[in-house]
């Protein structure tokens, strides 16, 4: 692909030589650097090729000294396409223009879409965005995403996550929003506080309203810790915003299967250099693209952008790829090995699901299953605070 | 002093550096041959073509001519350094040149 885009923007000429002892001349001519393609044998005294603009002049030269003739058949590429427009100067300046604006203007954000609006006003969020940089007609590398997305996230409170895709000149905005989050309530509304998990209570801080639980009780979640109903020795109700808070002990089990047969990629020597040019969004090989993939999967991509200045850059880059060669090994198991491993992944994983929680005591143990499979089972044991302030229904009797 | 000193390490470095190229140059100028099954044939380092037609090639390498005969031959690419030849190739041979 490289050498046929470099022949279309050099230019080629396809000529018939015509003479005598012709393998003379094309050795002496390739001696002084003149390279033939496509040579075909129309006569014994006549030949067809294809040479490069600078190869042509050169032949010339030699054509005279051996009696060759020259007859030049077909010319391609940009040099010959370009020459009928030398003088006409304007209409060249103005293709060149009009590609730097193109150019220009594809590096801009010309559609914003906002996507996974539930709850939340489409509008709103394009408008917060708007307000922090991202709006039609912006330019996408310049912009600090980082911020953008921070300062939306913040503007926004049912916005738990929203991510910016660039299509183009599109801009997909997609957000998560906040679910299951309690509702806030004031200190003057009236509520209750119940468990939202099972377990048992550990510790018991009733702040305001009335226990409804003890240490060492049961719960379930929607079981009322505390109440807000408060009756005095009339029998007359009052309702409070009650407040408590109850350590529970909670107990988790956590399963991860291991299978029996896994794969280790072993390093070998062997590297290779690829590399791409990225218009837009596509990808262009500088070399013939290879269908079998092999075990060339550990790839480290360098990009050079080209740029104007440092806000602007060309939607066109050059990506070099350095790919490292690996073989696929059969792993060989150590249990004792695996175990340690997964109980330490087990560990990590549960600290990252509920970080407020304590871990009291946990137990591990690795089986092997019949297939040769392994499970690991992970038995905790946590101290966790539970309490969610529910409003008290007053029209209930 | 120092600089005759600098300029025999210089005159030393350069010509150790001369004669490894001229060691590389003529390990490369040993005629290469790439034969892709009967299909393809690559010659580097060769000296010219001494004949061409489509049912035989004839191209002169350092000590011999290396003949290659066959049916719809032809010469897809040759520069100073390669011939790339492609058809179906019948019967490759060395001619020692006397």
């Amino acid at each position: 692909m490289l050498s046929n885009l470099h022949k279309r923007i050099s230019g080629n000429l396809e000529i018939e030589l015509t003479g005598a002892a012709m393998e003379r001349f094309f050795s002496r001519c390739m001696k002084n650097g003149v390279m033939f393609l496509q040579v075909r044998v129309i006569s014994p005294d006549k030949f067809r090729t294809v040479v490069s603009v600078g190869d042509f002049f050169l032949l010339n030269a030699f054509a005279k000294k051996y009696g060759c003739h020259i007859h030049v058949r077909k010319k391609r590429g940009v040099p010959f396409a370009v020459k009928p427009l030398r003088k006409r100067w304007g209409l060249c300046f103005g293709a060149i223009l009009m590609a730097a604006i193109l150019l220009w203007f594809s590096n801009c954000v010309w559609i914003i879409r906002v996507e996974g609006c539930e709850e939340t006003n489409q509008q709103e969020i394009l408008t917060s965005l708007a307000r922090f940089g991202l709006k039609t007609g912006a330019i996408r590398n310049a912009l600090p995403l980082r911020d953008i997305k921070t300062n939306v996230m913040t503007a926004h409170d049912k916005l738990s996550y929203l991510t910016v895709d660039f299509k183009g000149i599109q801009a997909i905005v997609h957000v998560w929003e906040r679910k299951n989050t309690a509702p806030r309530l004031d200190d003057k509304t009236p509520c209750d506080v119940i468990a939202d998990r099972t377990g048992i209570i550990e510790s018991l801080k009733i702040r305001r309203g009335r226990a409804c639980v003890k240490i060492g009780d049961t719960v379930q979640p929607g079981d009322v810790l505390a109440s807000g109903i408060l009756v005095n020795e009339r029998e007359e109700k009052t309702n409070v915003h009650a407040s408590a808070e109850a350590d529970l002990r909670v107990w988790h089990t956590y399963k991860a299967l291991i299978p029996a047969e896994l794969q280790v990629a072993e390093g070998t020597e062997q590297e290779k250099k690829r590399y791409e040019i990225v218009l837009g969004t596509r990808r262009f090989p500088l070399q013939k693209i290879e269908k079998t993939e092999g075990p060339w999967y550990d790839k480290k991509i360098n990009w050079n952008k080209f740029a104007v200045c440092e806000d602007f850059h060309w939607p066109i880059a050059l990506e070099s790829i350095d790919c490292r060669s690996y073989r696929p090994l059969k792993a060989q198991l150590d249990e004792g090995k695996l175990a340690e491993l997964l109980r330490q992944r087990m560990l990590e994983r549960m600290s990252r699901s509920m970080p407020d929680a304590e871990i009291l005591s946990y137990r591990f143990h690795l089986e092997k299953n019949g297939d040769g499979s392994y499970l690991g089972t992970l038995d905790a044991e946590t101290l966790e605070t539970c309490g969610l302030e529910v409003p008290i229904n007053l029209e209930e009797p | 002093m120092k600089k005759e000193h600098n300029k025999k390490i210089l005159r030393r470095i350069s010509s150790e550096a001369e004669e490894r190229y001229l060691s590389e140059m003529m390990l490369r100028t040993r005629p290469q041959i790439n034969l892709d099954g009967n299909r393809e044939l690559v010659v580097e380092h060769h000296e010219g073509i001494s004949e061409y037609s489509e049912t035989r090639i004839c191209i002169a390498a350092k000590a011999y001519e290396i003949v290659i005969e066959g049916t719809a031959l032809s010469i897809e690419a040759m520069d100073q350094i390669s011939i790339r030849i492609c058809g179906k190739i019948v019967h490759l041979q060395f001619r020692i040149q006397e």
